[in-house]
């Protein structure tokens, strides 16, 4: 079955890269420009996995994940964090907010595939 | 895939240049003084997101140049530096270099050389925050963004126990972005010891798929360890208390078998061993790792054997039945529709469609009978076709803030070139003019602020003994009034040197050396062709271009340059342009058998002069008496060198049209019409002559000259012969 996948990203270049590559890969990627948009995307599409950025305005990724891992629907849902940054206390904030892995931008589309497959059964 | 990643990078493109105005004004805000988190945040974001994309991109000169920039923007934000003057500065002058990568990664200049700014840039790091992180942050090569550093204090890390290299990254929480070199497996192969921690199942982390994916690899769990698992009653549903022991050939490298585990959770343990031994402790004979207690917990089918996902899990074949690839057209569709990027050229065909179709109506309207042109469709078809008129020119209106945006960069580098300190205002950037207007207004907003720094405001030392702030100020200011919007450039500097511009203008032969010229009319000489008072040609102003070729590109547009002084106070230049080059609200007349147009923004009223109202004055000048004041009138013929008109003053029609010089009125013949005509530009062959603004094409299909009433009296009015030059060509 296709996987569906949310992806959140402020930046409408890096959306279509992640749609662009991805798509290409079999995954169905819906998209959402910042936190809050991600939120009630989560909401209505129910995907198999939610990949986000940090960085973003109204309401950041680590906010986004702990909303979405806040609602026992979304309790088992992997969420990925796709971001240019990479320390360590970042990374932990992540961990904790509920995210599942962290994936350091610039990405490569293969890569990215494989991670999926290694959060999303 | 490249035509879709060009649009894409193009759209990356559109990104950077929002991002850079947005840090721009974020940095010049810190800068000013206000450094309060959201600040601070928005300029962060914005170099942050550049930098995710030129690394999406391949950017990688820009992309280590924002890596670093970005840095110190992640300690000023986190507050582990304070964002001091100095600092703001800095970071202005790196978003200089910024600006340059961008415009470098787009093609448009040659990769700047930034190694300085780096150097300052880590000095700031190292210096501002002083501890290990900092240091850390700033000597990282941003093109291997791999996690090093200090141990986790919150134990958070996940235990990697390498036996081979405890150096090792120790961070299953991974990058993909490091491309590390794999290391070669040793002959034996590896066996590994795999314990997941007890909440290794939160945050939606599934142990079964490392497994699966080691598996898929060609591994084997040879053991599981059952000891740890509790009674039943005492079991936690969704806690993970199993370990296994897995072999992996010698085919498989180190870092292939690590990244299998990149999303296990913190304090799992994973040992990787250099070749089959025997695993540790008490392990008992392989059981089927789906019956471990995950299988509970989370709804994964035990009856799914290891050889199920192998067709999802390989990574480098994609399943081929899925969604096929997007075309770009898909891609883009799917983002919200807020704008719509459309070609500038499909937007020109546009206005020119809707200023023919404007035309052919009122030439429809004209060869109607009477009875037919009071028929409701055509009013109809008028008013419809002015307002698609009017959403066209909407659709071209962008705010002048675009012109302004170069400036704050310019000025800067302007202060560098000639150490002086300036502080720049800027007001109304949100003013909305038509694109034409934006495009051209550039080059002489640049000459106009170049003249401000290099001309008007004094050196620092010089200020401080006027009495002066050190600082000088330039104010950038642009406002609408009425169909025409103003652009002011005002500086606090010296002002105009009269004397000196005069004592210039004799000797360039430009005025009469007896003339006698008012303040206004002095401190417009410095627009005069050939006039430059720099004692030196200077690198900054005196680039052989001088304020008359900037009149006459305002002029150009259908504006003009107004410049008023106060000795010591200041000069300011003032531009006032149409707010489009496209329409014009106009007032037809004629005038010898020939028809012009004048904007109906200059007219104030029309007038048939009774007998005796028009009084001549000295030096063959006239005047109209309006109950009680008298305006100056000019006969029109006789500024265009027409032939007398052979009729009587009475016969004729004065207007009454505003200017700066004040109210004058224009001797016409008769007014015609009054209607929206659409500018045509007259051919570039055709010599230049002040007063005329352009053409356009009237309702019968003849041509008419539209009149620019300001030239058109400032050459009139003019003493001296240089405004009129071409007047008599």
């Amino acid at each position: 079955m296709t996987k569906r996948i949310l992806t959140v990203d402020d930046s409408a270049s890096m959306r279509m890269l992640l749609k662009a590559s991805l798509t290409k890969q079999g995954f169905a990627i819906e998209t959402a420009d910042d936190g809050e948009h991600g939120l009630s995307r989560m909401c209505e599409l129910n995907p198999d996995l939610l990949i986000t950025d940090i960085n973003m305005p109204k309401m950041d990724g680590f906010e986004l994940i702990e909303a979405v891992r806040g609602m026992p629907e979304f309790r088992g849902t992997p969420i990925l964090v796709l971001s240019t940054e990479f320390s360590d206390d970042k990374k932990a904030r992540a961990r904790s907010a509920g995210a599942t892995g962290w994936i350091t931008k610039p990405f490569d589309p293969d890569k990215l595939g494989a991670a999926i497959r290694k959060v999303c059964p | 895939m490249s035509d879709d990643l060009d649009d894409i990078q193009a759209i990356f493109f559109e990104e950077c240049n929002e991002g850079l105005a947005t840090a721009e004004a974020g940095l010049s805000t810190m800068a000013d003084g206000d450094t309060s988190a959201d600040v601070i945040a928005g300029v962060f974001r914005a170099v942050h997101s550049i930098k995710g994309g030129a690394g999406a991109f391949g950017h990688e000169a820009l992309q280590s140049f924002s890596h670093i920039f970005e840095n110190l923007l992640d300690e000023v934000r986190a507050g582990r530096i304070e964002p001091t003057a100095h600092i703001c500065k800095n970071m202005l002058l790196a978003f200089d270099v910024l600006s340059d990568h961008v415009q470098a990664a787009q093609g448009f200049a040659p990769v700047p050389d930034d190694a300085a700014m780096l150097a300052t840039l880590e000095a700031l790091l190292v210096e501002g925050a002083g501890d290990a992180h900092a240091e850390d942050a700033a000597t990282l090569a941003p093109s291997a963004p791999a996690a090093e550093g200090e141990a986790d204090e919150f134990g958070f890390m996940p235990v990697v126990v390498d036996i081979e290299d405890l150096d090792q990254d120790p961070d299953p929480f991974m990058d993909l972005g490091d491309g590390e070199a794999p290391r070669a497996a040793e002959a034996a192969g590896w066996s590994i010891r795999f314990a997941p921690s007890r909440e290794a199942m939160a945050n939606g982390s599934e142990p079964l798929l490392v497994l699966r994916e080691l598996e898929r690899m060609g591994g084997e769990v040879v053991g599981v360890e059952t000891g740890s698992l509790p009674s039943l009653r005492e079991m936690d549903p969704e806690g993970a208390y199993f370990a296994w022991s897995i072999e992996m050939p010698a085919s498989v490298t180190r870092s292939d078998i690590e990244e299998a585990f990149d999303f296990v959770a913190p304090d799992s343990v994973v040992d990787i061993a250099e070749g089959v031994a025997a695993p540790s402790q008490d392990s008992t004979p392989a059981e089927q790792p789906e019956a471990a207690p995950e299988a509970d917990a989370q709804p994964v089918s035990t009856a799914s054997s290891p050889n199920a996902p192998a067709a999802e899990d390989k990574p480098s074949e994609p399943p081929v039945k899925a969604v096929p690839a997007a075309p770009p057209a898909e891609a883009k569709a799917i983002e919200p529709p807020q704008n719509i990027r459309v070609d500038v050229s499909k937007l020109d065909m546009l206005l020119n469609l809707v200023g023919e179709l404007v035309i052919r109506n009122s030439i429809l309207a004209d060869r109607l009978s009477s009875a037919d042109q009071q028929r409701v469709e055509l009013p109809e078809l008028a008013r419809l076709t002015r307002e698609i008129q009017d959403n066209v020119m909407a659709l071209r209106a962008q705010p002048i803030r675009q012109a302004f945006s170069r400036v704050p960069r310019m000025l800067r580098e302007l202060c560098a070139a000639t150490n002086k300190d300036v502080a720049l205002e800027m007001s109304g950037e949100a003013t909305e003019v038509d694109k034409s207007v934006i495009e051209k207004i550039g080059e002489p907003l640049t000459h106009m602020i170049r003249n401000a720094v290099d001309h008007g405001i004094e050196s620092a030392q010089e200020r401080i003994e006027k009495g002066k702030p050190a600082q000088g100020n330039l104010r950038l200011s642009a406002e609408q009034r009425g169909a025409r919007i103003f652009l002011r450039v005002a500086d606090d500097g010296r002002g105009i040197d009269r004397e000196r511009v005069l004592a210039k203008a004799v000797e360039k032969g430009i005025v009469a050396a007896d003339a006698t010229l008012s303040d206004e009319e002095i401190d417009n000489l410095i627009c005069a062709p050939g006039f430059s008072t720099a004692e030196t040609i200077s690198s900054i102003s005196g680039r052989g271009v001088g304020m008359d070729v900037v009149r006459s590109n305002v002029e150009a547009l259908g504006g003009r340059i107004e410049i008023t002084s106060v000795p010591g106070k200041g000069t300011t230049f003032t531009m006032i342009l149409p707010l489009t080059l496209a329409i014009l609200d106009g007032m037809v007349v004629r005038l010898c058998g020939q028809r012009y147009v004048l904007p109906l923004s200059n007219v104030v009223e029309t007038v048939q002069p009774e007998p005796g109202q028009m009084r001549p004055v000295a030096n063959s000048s006239e005047v109209i008496d309006m109950r009680g004041t008298y305006v100056p009138v000019k006969r029109l013929s006789e500024l265009f060198q027409l032939p007398p008109a052979d009729r009587e003053d009475e016969d004729s029609v004065v207007i009454i049209v505003e200017t700066d010089a004040g109210n004058v009125g224009l001797m016409v013949d008769t007014i015609e019409d009054r209607r929206e005509v659409v500018i045509k530009s007259l051919d570039q062959n055709l010599y230049p002559i002040r007063g005329l603004g352009g053409a356009t094409i009237l309702g019968d299909g003849s041509i008419a000259l539209i009149l620019d009433i300001e030239a058109l009296v400032a050459s009139a009015n003019s003493p001296n012969k240089f405004v009129l030059k071409g007047m008599a060509a």
